[in-house]
Parts: structure tokens; sequence; C-alpha cells
């Protein structure tokens, strides 16, 4: 995926979790990450929505369960939206 | 019980305003959550210097904390550090009850009651269409009771404000399209809802309603509102949701906690008016009927509002005072008046000492004044001379003033005491606008309208007006002949008759609405052209070109004419000056109807016996 993008999804989840980029890896996610409860989930859902201008469905939030899965569904959708 | 009321200016507000670099990183955040987020975070770590705590409590039917970074945000651009208390969510009589509850031991400064009637009135709702009419009344009955109780134990249990949310149209009606062929309909019955509760606030001590079903006007129900994460979080709302609503609760805040602004202080040049005074004359400052003066006088329509609700006005102007003045008293376009202003400051001093001159005047600390003025460099200067007024930033786009000196809350306050009265009377005029418009013969109706007419020679105020007039009137113009400024100019210096006409009634004035030009055949002495003959669509039908023609007439005859020629050329669109020389006692002179005579010393004058003229000089 596009680096770009890639770092910008980091620096998102960094900013709404509060942790420094460095301790973030692809894997990170609700289950290795105290702070990342269902209502942080839904804030970093809007955050990522204001942040790349498109909305998610609701699959799409239910399958963000690590930083490298949004990462993935950030580029499919800026992918589509190219194509579109 | 602790005392009953604590009055909203008892709360101490210190008069700093949230430094510049704040207001710069507020706006860009705007928009960002994860922007606001880490503004939120920046601001509650730095201690926030300059602004005035304050502890919200939130008790609400939803959950409630995402909108703490947003409230951080905007409660600090206003001035405010702001806590945010979110009670446990769904437990407003829980938590309203019971003595030792967090609400009561969170010792809030404010309390809002965020609830939506979904929530409060499930069966209004979800429910509707099963529910009888006088089971509708009952529901009814029973959310008012319900509110009524809830606040009135809030208000035996603590002295803080209360903020109580009213409700927004549901997402869906019941009956869909059909809604308004219900009776009652579900959104007569969501305003009659809302309409209880207020009752209730007006009622009770320092409790306001927060005019939610307001802001979700402004902002649109489904922008607002984001059903995905209600159905994952019980959490309504969408991300500018949360933003809208913390900026009007901040906004609700400043009204509550900052003493009323007393007077705003405003400047003359590219604010009253658009232009430079100095530079452009008083007949290139741009204010009147249409754009771009419209936009400057629907400024001072705005402020004159301000003025009613009980704001004080002045002015500080680098200007020449006796010119300045005489576009204030003179403009045929002006809304303001030199009266209207309670300290007038032009010269070419310093602005910080006219408004330390304006608050000594006023008997009032420099803290209750606003600025307003286009110009950075002025406004930098008064930050910095007097840091504790309100400089307002005013925005690069005259069409944004208004919001922008609205959302500064010069005077908002919650509830509008020895102002009622200015209210009641607007009100009164309002109801007996409609009343008149009600079933009243054409004649009848334009007495009581009781118009103005105002006649007299085009001048150089007036020019720029009449000139634009001719420009853009298309249908009721007889010969859609379209001079410029220096074209009528010279008309009037050889000879001919321009007048103009503005126009006013009981509701309103018009403006400069219409204009004639009629010029001296150059051959036969007696005769007299009608050039031109054109109204503003604003007025027609009332009779006003009936004035023009009888004073145009009147004008000729004094400068010898004996005969006046109407001309008349046919346009697509002017079909409704057609018979304005038929109407008005001219014969046809051309079988075309291109041509039209009046004898000046024959033929009856035209009437208009429903308008009172004044003739200029």
């Amino acid at each position: 995926m596009n680096a770009a993008l890639e770092q910008r999804v980091f620096e998102v989840v960094a900013t709404v979790l509060n942790i420094p980029i460095p301790q973030l890896t692809a894997d990170s996610g609700p289950e290795s990450l105290a702070q990342w409860d269902s209502m942080t989930h839904l804030t970093l859902v809007l955050a990522l929505e204001s942040e790349f201008g498109f909305g998610f469905s609701d699959d799409e939030v239910t399958d963000m369960l690590s930083v490298g899965l949004i990462c993935r569904i950030v580029a499919d959708r800026a992918s589509e939206d190219q194509r579109g | 019980m602790p005392s009953r009321v604590r009055t909203e200016a008892m709360s101490a507000f210190i008069g700093l305003r949230p430094d510049r670099q704040l207001l710069e990183k507020g706006r860009k955040a705007r928009g960002n959550v994860a922007a606001t987020i880490a503004l939120a975070r920046e601001i509650e770590a730095e201690g926030a210097a300059n602004l005035t705590s304050l502890r919200v409590a939130v008790l609400s039917t939803f959950t409630s904390e995402p909108l703490q970074p947003f409230m951080v945000v905007e409660g600090a651009i206003r001035g405010f550090a702001l806590r945010l208390l979110a009670m446990p969510f769904n437990q407003l009589e829980l938590q309203a009850f019971k003595s030792g509850s967090e609400l009561y031991a969170s010792r809030a400064d404010v309390i809002v009651i965020a609830s939506r009637l979904e929530d409060t009135a499930p069966a209004l709702i979800d429910e509707f269409l099963t529910l009888s009419p006088q089971e509708v009344d009952q529901h009814v009955g029973a959310f008012a009771t319900r509110i009524r109780t809830l606040v009135s134990e809030l208000r035996a249990h603590t002295a803080a404000p209360i903020l109580i949310w009213n409700s927004a149209q549901p997402w869906l009606l019941a009956a869909g399209l059909a809604d308004p062929a219900v009776f009652p309909s579900q959104a007569s019955v969501v305003e009659r809802a809302n309409a209880a509760l207020a009752e209730v606030a007006r009622g009770t001590p320092s409790v306001h309603v927060f005019d939610y079903a307001r802001l979700v006007v402004e902002q649109g129900l489904h922008r607002l509102v984001d059903r995905r994460l209600w159905h994952r979080a019980r959490m309504p709302f969408s991300a500018i949701g949360l933003e809208a609503i913390a900026a009007r609760t901040a906004t609700y805040l400043l009204a509550l906690f900052r003493p009323a602004c007393k007077c705003l202080v405003v400047d003359l040049d590219n604010t009253l008016w658009g232009g430079v005074l100095a530079e452009d004359g008083p007949g290139g400052i741009a204010l009147g009927e249409d754009h771009p003066g419209s936009v400057y006088k629907a400024f001072q329509r705005y402020l004159m509002s301000l003025r009613s609700r009980g704001l004080l006005l002045a002015i500080a102007s680098k200007n020449d005072r006796d010119e300045a003045l005489n576009v204030l008293a003179t403009h045929p376009d002006g809304i303001l008046r030199p009266d209207h202003f309670v300290a007038v400051e032009i010269g070419w001093h310093d602005k910080a000492a006219s408004l330390r001159r304006i608050a000594n005047e006023l008997s009032v600390s420099t803290s209750a004044l606003a600025f307003f003025d286009d110009s950075a460099v002025e406004r930098e200067w008064i930050r910095a001379q007097l840091p504790d007024v309100n400089v307002i930033e005013a925005p690069e786009d005259p069409l944004q003033y208004v919001p922008t000196v609205d959302d500064a809350v010069l005077c908002e306050t919650l509830r509008l005491s020895s102002e009622d009265r200015a209210r009641a009377e607007m009100y009164e005029a309002e109801a007996e606008r409609r009343r008149l418009r009600g079933g009243v013969a054409l004649e009848e109706f334009l007495k009581t309208l009781e118009i103005q007419a105002e006649v007299g020679p085009v001048d150089v105020t007036t020019l720029p007006r009449v000139a634009q007039l001719l420009a853009r009137t298309n249908q009721f113009n007889t010969t859609t002949r379209r001079y410029s400024e220096a074209q009528i100019s010279e008309l009037i210096a050889s000879g001919a008759i321009v007048l103009c006409v503005r126009a006013r009634d009981r509701f309103g004035d018009s403006g400069l609405v219409g204009l004639v030009i009629a010029s001296p055949d150059l051959a036969e002495a007696g005769v007299w052209h009608l050039d031109s003959l054109v109204l503003s669509c604003r007025v027609i039908g009332r009779g006003i070109e009936s004035v023009l023609l009888r004073e145009t007439i009147r004008c000729a005859r004094g400068r010898g004419a004996q005969k006046l020629i109407g001309h008349f050329a046919t346009t697509v669109k002017n079909e409704p000056a057609s018979s304005v020389f038929s109407d008005n006692g001219f014969s046809m002179l051309t079988q075309d109807r291109s041509r039209w005579i009046f004898d000046c010393r024959t033929d009856q004058l035209p009437l208009s016996p429903h308008i009172r003229v004044i003739i200029k000089a």
C-alpha cells in the first residue's frame, strides 16, 4: 500500500489513542492496546473519515480490528475512489 | 435547600480573551476529528492560561463522552477551560432524585440535560400512528410532567444554571409524506412537546432551553446524526454533529457566564458601507438596495436590530468628521443615523483613545466594549492597548459580518427582560401585517400601507443607484435605454429633468425605486419628451409611477412645457409598463402605441390619493 496513506493512518490512530507512533505496529488493535475500547474505536472511525473524506460502511467499521486492517480498508477505499 | 437563585451575572468571568494563536489553532482543527482531539489534549495539558474554568455536567439519554474533545476546543475558542462531566447515560431521574448522586457530587457549574423525545417519550416517536388524539395528548402531558418534575428536583438540589435540550423532528415521520394529513401531525406534536418544555424552563429560575431543534434546522438532521454510532454505542451524532453541538453549547455558556457586552464600537469605511469615504466620496461608497451596497445595508439593519435588543452602538472611525457625519445623516440608504450611536469618535486620532473615551462616557469598563473593524491593523492595535476589549475578528467577506458579530454573542442573553417591549411591538406589527393582508380591496389595502414617496432631482448620492436601476430594470421600463452615470449627468447639464423616487411604507423602507427622465425637444419649444420611466419591480402596482409622472409634468410645466410626449419601446419583458401612459391620462399619439401625449394645460394630472408625497427640492 501507499506509504503516505499508511503514514496518515498511523498518525490518526496514534492521535486518537494518545500513544507515540513508534509504539504502533500493523498488528496493534483492540486486543493488544487497552485504550482501544469500543468507544475509542468509534472515535477512531470518525477521525479516519474526517481525515480521508469518506464514510465507512458498517461492515468496514466491524472489520477494522488492527492498524494493518485499517490501512487495507483505507487503501481499498482510496483506490476505489480513484477508479470511480 | 441551597439559595434558589444564583443570578448568572454572579458567576465570575474575568474579561480576558483567549489569545489569537489559540483561535487560529482552533479554526484549523475544525472539521478534522484527530486534529480536534490533539488540540483538546494540548489545551488540557497546558492548563489554559486566560481561560475561565467551568465544570459542565451532561445528563443525557445517550453516550456523551465523544463530545469531550469538541467541547474543550469550542470552549477554549470562546474563553473557557471546560471540564465535561459525562454522567452515566439514561439516568435522568436516577441522578436528579438522589441527594448524593454523581451529578450532585460533581459540583458542576452548569448542568446540561441532553435528552431526545425518542428517549423521554418514545411512544410519540415509535408508536405514533397507533395513538388516538387523546392518547397523544396524554403522552405530551406525561412528557411535560416528567420534565417539570425533573427540573424542579434538580433546582431543589443545586443552583447551577440548567440547559435543557428540546427535540428535533424524528429521523422518520411515522406517516411519512402523509404526516401533514394526520391530525395531530407528528411534526406538530414534537413542537407541542418543545413548547411544553419551554414553558417549564420559563417558569423555573436559571433554566434555559438549549434549542437543539434549531441547531438541526441550521445543520440538517441527516448531517448531524450518524445511525451507525447510535446502534453501536448509543451515541447518535456524526462528527459534524458533535462539533456543532459543542460549538452551540459553548455559545450558550458565553451567554450564561460572560457579562453582556454593553456597547459595540464599529468602524465606518468598509464596515457600515463599502469603500472609503475619503477616496470614493459620498456617491461612491457602497450602500443601497443592490449588491454590494445591499450587503452593507443589511449589516446596518442587523446592527439596528441589536440596538433594539438593548445593545448600545458607537463609532470609532478615521475619517473627516463632518463628511462622515453628513453621510450618516443623509445617505438615502443609511439605516443607522447619528442619533443611533451613543458615542461618535470620528477623526484621525488613535482608536484606543477613542475606545477609552467611549467607555468613560458610558461609565463602563473597556471590558464591556466589543470592537468591529475591517482593518487587521486597528484590531491588533486595540488588542495590544486594551486586552479586555472584545475584538471581533472581522472576516474578509462582508457577507460574513452578520454571522460573525452574531457568533460573538455581543448581547446574547437567554432571556429578554426590559427588551421584551420592543419585541412585543414587533410581534404586534407582524400580526397587523397579517391581518392587513387578509381580503381587502386593492385600493383599501394600498391605503392601509401608508405609502410615502419622496420625489426629487437626482444628485451625486443618488446618481449611482439611478444608473444601476437603468442598467438593471427590464420590466417596468418604458424605453430600456441604459444610460451611464456620465450620460445622466450630461442629460441633466443639457436641461433634462431627471427625478428619482424613494418609497417607504409602514413596513419598511424600499429605498430608491424609480426614476424618470424628460428632455425638452430641441426643435420645438413647449414640447418635452418623456425619455425613460423606470420602476423597480419591488414596488410595481402601488401607484408610485403616477407620483413620478405628476411631478415630472409639474416640473416640465414650470419650465414652459405644453405637451409631454411619452415614449414606449416594447421589449419581451416590459409588458408591466405597457399601460402606464393610458392609465395616467396620456392619449395615444401613434397607432403602434409607441408615442403618447399629455397636454400639460388641459389634461387631468395623474392621481395617487393613497400615497403621501414629499417633494425634495
